[in-house]
């Protein structure tokens, strides 16, 4: 017979003492028990050091709290992990505060379903078995794909803090789509100048290696034993094993050459930002012609309006200050949402920037060699009356569209993490978990995300640098066997795990001592292929359990005679 | 046929169902009598065994609280457990059982309402369809 502990804790008063009692005379009668202590509230710290001392005594099989919600506990006793000396997984919580107390109308039907609720408990914490914690070595190494302003800077942070970098370009320079930029919007340095000393700083830290012209042909193993094989430039391949991967490759930009598009009076920021860089003298030549009149026209090509808004902005104000042109900036809406935009907005308002908000898109027709923009303006005080507006532009600047970089797709096949909806790759949890990826040890930061803007890849290097250093400065991965398990045995090597699993967790490899599916004595092999879980990878979520056609995997946590405990169907 | 009680099985992902249980006690929103709570660490642990064998040994109907659809934390769980009531639905509908006494529901953290507001009305659902013929006497 196992013996359980039971703790009645009253929340402060909650639970009211009448009913307390009811429930602790209830207890009492059940065989079985232990003991069965009151706490005004066990969530303080001298309760739980009360409730540590008894259960030092010894003798107990499970411990049952009586009380709130077990998210209540959970996050005091698992999470903060209270040096409690049992194991944390024979404890289970009644619920009976929310579910009975809360829920009932009667104080008679109350204590009914409390009871219910109780003995339920009792009988899942009899069948619960402790589970074991498990430490994983994890070596300072970490492998950086993308060589962009992103990926620099996380090797940068990374190299600080003592880690070993190796970081893999597929070009031969370093730098990505930073190279294209001239000023930033939000600072008085010039790009260029900036990126060479962080390049160089990158080129001359021991603490990094870099590879240039190299691709990642295959990535084995999961947290804190990666092993990616890379290709080098005249085709030789390593083996780099490292403790965690953080994708940085960036996005790719698509220009529409379509139609008038393909005018030679028609260009792209890029194109504007380096002829921006190249005039030193008072006025801006376009194919040997003064200009004086440019029209940004955004949101036509390219839907990722923030970064098109940003850069339109900050070169409006440079062609109006230094060159003395006229700009117009025709949007469907401008998006000012990144730290100092709405500022500069305002300057560019004053400085005599016209701004232009359409619903129909903008016609571009060619008149005498120039560009003849014609735009409805919506912002007029009369709504009904859209006011035409023609403008002969000198100029017209124009977004390119934002595309996925094109390896993204296979690299997401190589580390088996998610795409998102537009073949970006997706972080785990857009609110909660911005650069981890849905693989453990593997994070994704910067444009490869989502197009942004330089100040915002920063913050998300920075981000990822946290991240990684979190998971390596101990240099173990501590974690609870609360996973779930093959049997060998029974696995038929079917593949549904392996593809069910969110966290790509799941494996095959050949460890099996023995596999009913095939005959024995067929084979010279000793070891039988089968799918294995990682148990530093598994969230623990049961979806491979419930999946597996043969039954061949059980979750520690929560097995199926547990599950039946709680429904009440245990005999 | 008044006094009929009927038994339901609720598995609440820890996720969402859970929570929202939580909230509705919090509210204090009443709940009718016979209702057992299985809480599970994602809609996508449950099995349809688990489905079938609660309505043989003794509920009458079966619902499955998860997160709404593409917000679940392991992507596909609350897609699988939909897949799987479907599955069940086929062999209920074999048997000639009505198959609305399983249920999949999608919901949040803080729809405490919506929890109690669907098991209220599976619960009247459920009177009007009468105790389930398939359980063990």
């Amino acid at each position: 017979m196992p013996q359980i502990g039971i703790f009645i804790d009253a929340l402060q008063g909650s639970i009211p003492a009448s009913f307390r009692e009811k429930i602790s005379d209830y207890v009492k009668k059940l065989p079985g028990i232990a003991f069965c202590i009151e706490e005004e509230n066990l969530a303080s710290s001298e309760a739980l050091n009360r409730m540590g001392k008894r259960l030092e005594a010894g003798g107990l099989d499970g411990v049952v709290i009586m009380g709130g919600s077990p998210k209540l506990y959970e996050a005091s006793f698992q999470k903060l992990r209270h040096p409690l000396p049992f194991n944390p997984y024979l404890f289970a919580v009644a619920n009976i505060r929310e579910q009975a107390l809360w829920m009932m109308v009667e104080e008679e039907a109350a204590l009914e379903r409390a009871k219910t609720i109780i003995s339920k408990t009792i009988r899942a914490v009899s069948n619960s078995k402790p589970i074991e914690t498990q430490s994983l070595p994890l070596k300072p190494e970490v492998l950086i794909l993308g060589g962009g302003v992103t990926g620099i800077s996380i090797a940068q942070e990374l190299a600080k803090s003592g880690l070993h970098i190796f970081l893999l370009e597929k070009g031969n320079h370093l730098g990505g789509k930073a190279l294209e930029l001239h000023k930033f919007y939000n600072r008085p340095l010039e790009v260029q100048k900036w990126m060479d000393e962080k390049i160089s700083e990158v080129k001359n830290n021991p603490q990094i290696t870099l590879f240039t012209h190299t691709e990642l042909k295959r990535l084995d193993g999961h947290l804190g034993r990666f092993q990616a094989k890379i290709q080098g430039p005249d085709r030789t391949e390593t083996v780099l094993s490292v403790s965690a991967i953080v994708v940085a490759t960036g996005y790719a930009a698509k220009r529409e050459t379509k139609g008038i598009y393909s005018h030679k009076r028609v260009t792209v920021f890029p194109e504007m930002e380096k002829l921006l860089s190249e005039t030193k003298g008072p006025s801006l030549l376009w194919d040997g012609k003064k200009v004086e009149m440019v029209t940004y026209f955004l949101d036509g090509v390219n839907e990722d309006i923030k970064v098109d808004s940003i850069n339109a902005v900050k070169q409006a104000l440079l062609l109006q200050e230094a060159f003395q042109c006229q700009v117009a900036i025709l949007c469907k809406d401008m998006k000012v949402a990144a730290d100092g935009m709405e500022r500069l907005y305002r300057k560019a308002r004053e400085k005599g920037v016209l701004f232009f908000k359409y619903e129909e898109p903008p016609k571009l027709s060619i008149v005498n060699g120039q560009i003849q923009v014609d735009v409805r303006d919506t912002a007029a005080i009369q709504k009904k009356e859209q006011w035409p507006v023609s403008i002969l532009s000198d100029l017209v600047v124009v977004g390119e569209a934002f595309v996925p970089a094109p390896e993204t797709e296979s690299l997401s096949g190589l580390l088996k993490i998610h795409l998102g909806n537009r073949g970006f790759l997706m972080e785990d949890n857009p609110q909660l978990l911005r650069v981890r990826s849905n693989r453990r040890g593997i994070f994704v930061a910067g444009a490869c995300r989502f197009p942004q803007e330089v100040s915002e890849s920063l913050i998300e290097a920075r981000a990822a640098a946290q991240e990684v250093m979190a998971l390596l400065s101990k240099g173990t991965y501590i974690y609870d066997l609360a996973v779930a398990e093959v049997d060998p045995k029974k696995c038929a090597v079917c593949y549904t795990c392996p593809r069910l699993c969110p966290h790509s967790a799941i494996t095959v490899e050949k460890y099996g001592e023995r596999n009913v599916y095939i005959i024995s004595g067929t084979s010279q092999e000793t070891k039988w292929g089968a799918a294995k879980v990682d148990p530093a990878s598994c969230y623990g979520c049961g979806i491979c359990v419930a999946e597996c056609p043969a039954k061949a995997i059980t979750l520690r946590h929560l097995t199926d005679e547990q599950i039946y405990a709680q429904m009440g169907l245990m005999e | 046929m008044s006094s009929f009680d009927p038994k339901i099985i609720a598995f609440c992902c820890d996720q969402s169902g859970y929570p929202a249980a939580d909230m509705a006690g919090t509210l204090k929103l009443k709940l009718p009598r016979n209702i057992e709570i299985v809480r599970v660490p994602c809609a996508g642990r449950i099995e349809t065994i688990y489905l079938l064998k609660a309505l043989e040994k003794g509920a009458d109907g079966v619902l499955v609280f998860a997160c709404y659809e593409e917000n679940c934390q392991f992507l596909r769980g609350n897609l699988r457990a939909k897949a799987r009531l479907a599955y069940a639905h086929r062999m209920l509908e074999g048997i000639g059982l009505e198959k609305e006494r399983v249920e999949i529901c999608h919901l949040a953290t803080n729809s405490g309402v919506k929890f109690v507001e669907t098991l209220r009305r599976k619960s009247e659902q459920l009177k009007k369809m009468g105790p389930n013929p398939a359980k063990e006497s």
